[in-house]
């Protein structure tokens, strides 16, 4: 049964893995990586970890693509042509190296005379994966970790809102503010594209 | 399965994840992209961690995660100062950082 | 006092005389530097005169002191000291440098006395005089070098004394560099001979020559490069051309630096290295014959020149060629007392053409002067007595001196006498030459500053000029003062003339053949290891002999001087005969063309050298090359990797990726 399981997450994650890279609308394409990591989360209650599956669903899935989902809608960004005139295609160049990369990757891994590799995996044991288990490890053995994690946390939060504020007033006439956008009935304020909602502002032309 | 099938799905991810950092213009996607492959380098991890029989790998798992979630919030918080000074959200016009 | 205090005093002397002039230039008005340089040559002269006493106390055997006061090096076999040699010849060149030292800064404490320069000047001389002591009381070739090269700069700086015309620093220029050339040529000599001795000391040295075999490679090579040195700084062919240039200086430089003591350095060092020089015949004999040719080219070019001041350098040239030609055929003595004789009746001439040009307001060209006799009795007189002497009549001086050196060197017996021959001809030329020069400045009808003169009032020139060029000066420093001075109102310049007069009269006395042989037994103690000088000296007869062709030469080209330049009040004689040989005429007036052969020959192609040293090499391969080529390296190279920064972030994102993937197959291949 598990190889069922298994097979099913797998394709779910790839599937999700080639349609954020393949999907135009940027929307889609974070979509797409919900669907990847709800897949990899199956991966990981496959592979016993349980309290990181349920970490990956809430936090992952649960607040970061979240945070991604409205910031692609305030930003938008359309959908990119691949073929650039002028600028580097590399369309062939990666897929060459993509393919050269996992080529290596399975070459070392199948390649290995890492024999444990070669089975289920060893010494499960009971509460193996589990939030106590994980609690009790970072509590004790893992806590500099811990506390460096939640250190950068900190810092985090605090740049991405330095990074993202508006200045006081609006001196420079070129930020426009959120409230602006949401007011906005005066078209040449903003874009000469047309008015619609927030999702599908394609952002100024930024010359 | 043994734990091979795994890390053949996460170099797989990985790759896939490599591939569209390069191909994709749009800074948000490439960001996804990024994710993409921090979520292999996860899951082989995780799978490391079965393997050995100990947990190690899954608590680095979720400092990975933590990791990503502080530079996810760093990375859109430029995007959206990037906006706000309307400039293309286009990663080969953003080249000032050149010469 | 002891010999060796007594050496360095007359050393220090001047030293301190320059110190202290240059020290007080701004506090002490100038007339006090005039009369503080004097003194301190005149204590030197003192000191001279001591030493001269106490070296003949000592016995015959010990008339040879080296005193060292520094022991600089003693290392790798090289003894570098600062010792000087007080031996009969050093006593009696330093008495005859602070003698006629002495009189010529009397003489210019008057003659330069309106010239804004005036502390310079003798801060100048005697530091002159300083390195020119060092220089003939140097007791090793270290020493000797140092004095060598001081006396060169001391020259350069009085040459351009006024040092804002141009001609003058030209001047300055070119005898520099050709001492530098002689300064060369001492050097390498001084190596060579080096070599073979062993040490640096001359009393060591002279005795290590022995250890030579006779006309021994590198002994010939020393030889003739102390000649080149000897040659350079004594004005002989072919590195005279710069002794005419040097008359841009002031009148009591060409006296004292041109006549008396400089120009004499040459003499002096080949008489010192006797003891190589005949070991090395063949150096003697290229010396010999050398000098013989510059007394006559000299002569010949005395000839025709117009310049007061160039007629009486070419007779220093002429003259020195004899001392040269003396000393190279080991008729030291002689040598050596021409060139006593000739510093006081050379210095003599030079004060009085000085006192002339003074008249004529600073023109030089004998083509404007005539007919000073009524109006300078005493200038006059003083160049007729310098003249007599350089023509070589008896009983004045000149006349002993040059006709011991004809003896000397016919009594040779083997082609010397040539030279002697040569010598005789060359006799007849000064003479002629000589009273030209006076006849045509002192006779006939007097010019304008002439007629001023003897009116009592002295001439002025309506605005200063470069005699030279013409060209208009102020008369602030670098250029000549306003006012001149003529011998007939300054009794310095009246005491300095009268003294040398007596000397160039009366110094025959000391050398009377068959009846006083002073200078001979003098300096017997220096010239001992010798093979020539005992043996060395005509037979009575043919002295006589010598000495009545000499007095008849001597009364013969007074006798045609007086005749074309005199008696043919309008000179139509001499102007035919400048008609007839045109070409010689050409030949000689154009200094027998060495200017321009040196120019072409050696000028030309260092300038052109150096020229495309600056435009090829340097320019091309210096800076394109091997300057440009590493810089421009670096350049392309560091825009070959700033491409890399591009600004795309998918390349940095790709060549990650590449690299990456690189490495992995490195080290895939590498653990398989």
């Amino acid at each position: 049964m598990s190889e069922v399981f298994f097979f099913l997450a797998a394709i779910g994650a790839l599937a999700g893995a080639i349609g954020t890279v393949a999907l135009r609308n940027p929307f889609y394409s974070v979509l797409a990586l919900v669907c990847h990591l709800l897949s990899l989360a199956a991966l990981f209650l496959l592979l016993r970890a349980e309290f990181v599956a349920a970490a990956q669903v809430i936090v992952y899935v649960g607040a970061v693509m979240v945070l991604y989902l409205f910031v692609v809608a305030y930003v938008g960004g359309g959908a990119d042509p691949i073929t650039t005139a002028g600028r580097p295609n590399l369309r062939w160049v990666s897929l060459l190296f993509a393919l050269a990369l996992f080529a290596e990757l399975c070459v070392a891994v199948l390649g290995t005379g890492l024999t444990a590799l070669g089975e289920d995996g060893t010494g499960w044991f009971e509460g193996y994966g589990t939030p106590a288990e994980i609690g009790r490890l970072l509590l004790t053995d893992f806590l500099l970790a811990f506390e460096i994690a939640s250190m950068l946390l900190l810092v985090a939060a605090v740049g991405a809102v330095i990074l993202a504020r508006r200045r006081t007033g609006l001196e420079d006439p070129r930020e426009i503010s959120v409230g602006d956008l949401m007011r906005s009935g005066s078209r040449d304020q903003l874009t000469g594209g047309e008015a619609g909602t927030m999702i599908e502002v394609e952002g100024p032309p930024g010359r | 399965m043994s734990i091979e099938w795994y890390l053949v799905v996460s170099a797989l991810v990985f790759s896939i994840g490599a591939g569209g950092i390069l191909i994709r213009r749009n800074p948000l996607v490439i960001l996804l992209c990024l994710e993409l492959m921090l979520n292999a380098g996860n899951l082989a991890l995780v799978a490391f961690a079965r393997a050995h029989g100990n947990q190690d790998g899954q608590i680095f798992a979720l400092i990975v995660m933590v990791v990503a979630a502080c530079e996810v919030a760093v990375g859109l918080g430029l995007i959206v100062a990037i906006y706000r000074r309307r400039l293309p959200i286009d990663v080969d016009e953003l080249r000032e950082l050149q010469g | 006092m002891s010999l060796e205090t007594f050496g360095w005093l007359v050393v220090l002397f001047p030293l301190g005389g320059t110190v202290l002039i240059a020290l007080t230039s701004q506090v002490l008005p100038s007339k006090v530097h005039g009369y503080l340089g004097t003194v301190a040559i005149a204590l030197s002269f003192a000191s001279a005169v001591g030493a001269l006493f106490a070296l003949q106390d000592l016995g015959e055997e010990e008339r040879q002191v080296t005193t060292v006061a520094w022991n600089y090096a003693n290392t790798v076999g090289v003894d570098a000291q600062l010792s000087l040699l007080l031996d009969p010849l050093s006593i009696f060149m330093a008495l005859v440098v602070s003698g006629v030292s002495t009189l010529i800064h009397l003489y210019s404490v008057s003659y330069m006395a309106s010239d804004r320069g005036y502390t310079r000047f003798f801060a100048y001389l005697n530091f002159f005089v300083f390195s020119m002591l060092l220089l003939v009381l140097a007791g090793n070739f270290f020493f000797l070098i140092v004095g060598w090269a001081f006396v060169g700069a001391a020259s350069y700086l009085l040459i351009s004394f006024w040092y804002r015309r141009e001609t003058a620093t030209r001047a300055g220029i070119k005898a520099f560099v050709i001492n530098v050339v002689g300064d060369v040529g001492l050097v390498l000599g001084t190596y060579f001979l080096f070599q073979g001795t062993g040490s640096l000391d001359f009393l060591q040295a002279f005795q290590a020559a022995d250890e030579f075999s006779r006309n021994d490679g590198d002994l010939v090579a020393g030889c003739l490069l102390l000649l080149v040195g000897a040659f350079a700084k004594s004005a002989q062919v072919p590195l005279h051309t710069w002794l005419p240039d040097a008359m841009e200086g002031p009148t009591p430089v060409s006296a004292l630096i041109h006549a008396a003591t400089m120009v004499t350095a040459g003499v002096y060092l080949i008489a010192r290295m006797h003891p190589f020089f005949e070991q090395a015949p063949i150096a003697a004999d290229v010396g010999a014959i050398l000098g013989c040719a510059t007394l006559l080219i000299a002569a010949t070019i005395g000839l025709v020149v117009t310049d007061l001041k160039r007629v009486i350098a070419y007779s220093t040239m002429s003259q020195i060629g004899y001392m040269i030609m003396a000393v190279c055929s080991a008729a030291y003595v002689a040598g050596l007392f021409h060139l006593m004789t000739h510093a006081f009746f050379k210095a003599l001439l030079f004060m009085a053409a000085g006192s002339v040009i003074a008249a004529m307001a600073g023109e030089q060209n004998l083509d404007k002067m005539g007919g000073f006799r009524r109006a300078m009795p005493f200038t006059f007189g003083a160049m007729a007595i310098g003249g007599l002497s350089l023509s070589g009549v008896p009983p004045f001086s000149g006349f002993f001196s040059k006709d011991e050196i004809l003896a000397t060197v016919a009594a040779r017996d083997d082609w010397h006498i040539v030279l002697a021959v040569l010598g005789y001809i060359g006799a007849l030329l000064t003479a002629i030459y000589t009273w030209r020069m006076i006849f045509r400045a002192f006779y006939g009808p007097p010019v304008e500053p002439a007629r001023e003169l003897e009116g009592g009032h002295l001439y002025h020139a309506p605005e200063h000029t470069n005699p030279a060029t013409g060209e208009v000066e102020d008369t602030d420093v670098g250029f000549p003062g306003p006012d001149h001075h003529i011998a007939e109102r300054e009794w310095s310049m009246k005491v300095a003339m009268s003294l040398l007069a007596v000397g160039a009269i009366f110094a025959g006395v000391l050398q009377i053949p068959t009846v006083t042989n002073v200078l001979h037994d003098f300096l017997e103690p220096s010239f001992a290891d010798s093979s020539f000088y005992e043996e060395l000296e005509p037979s009575d007869g043919a002295t006589f002999i010598g000495m009545a062709v000499g007095t008849v030469i001597a009364l013969a080209g007074v006798a045609l001087a007086y005749r074309l330049w005199v008696v043919d009040g309008e000179r139509r004689r001499v102007t035919a005969l400048r008609a007839r040989l045109a070409g010689v005429y050409t030949f000689f007036s154009r200094k027998w063309y060495f200017d321009e052969i040196i120019d072409a020959l050696v000028v030309r192609p260092f300038s052109m050298f150096g020229r495309f040293a600056r435009d090829v090499f340097e320019r091309v391969i210096v800076n394109g090359l091997l300057v440009g080529g590493p810089s421009g390296a670096v350049r392309a190279g560091s825009a070959a990797v700033r491409a890399v920064q591009s600004g795309f972030l998918r390349y940095y994102a790709a060549l990650l990726l590449v690299g990456v993937t690189s490495l992995g197959l490195y080290f895939l291949i590498a653990a398989s």
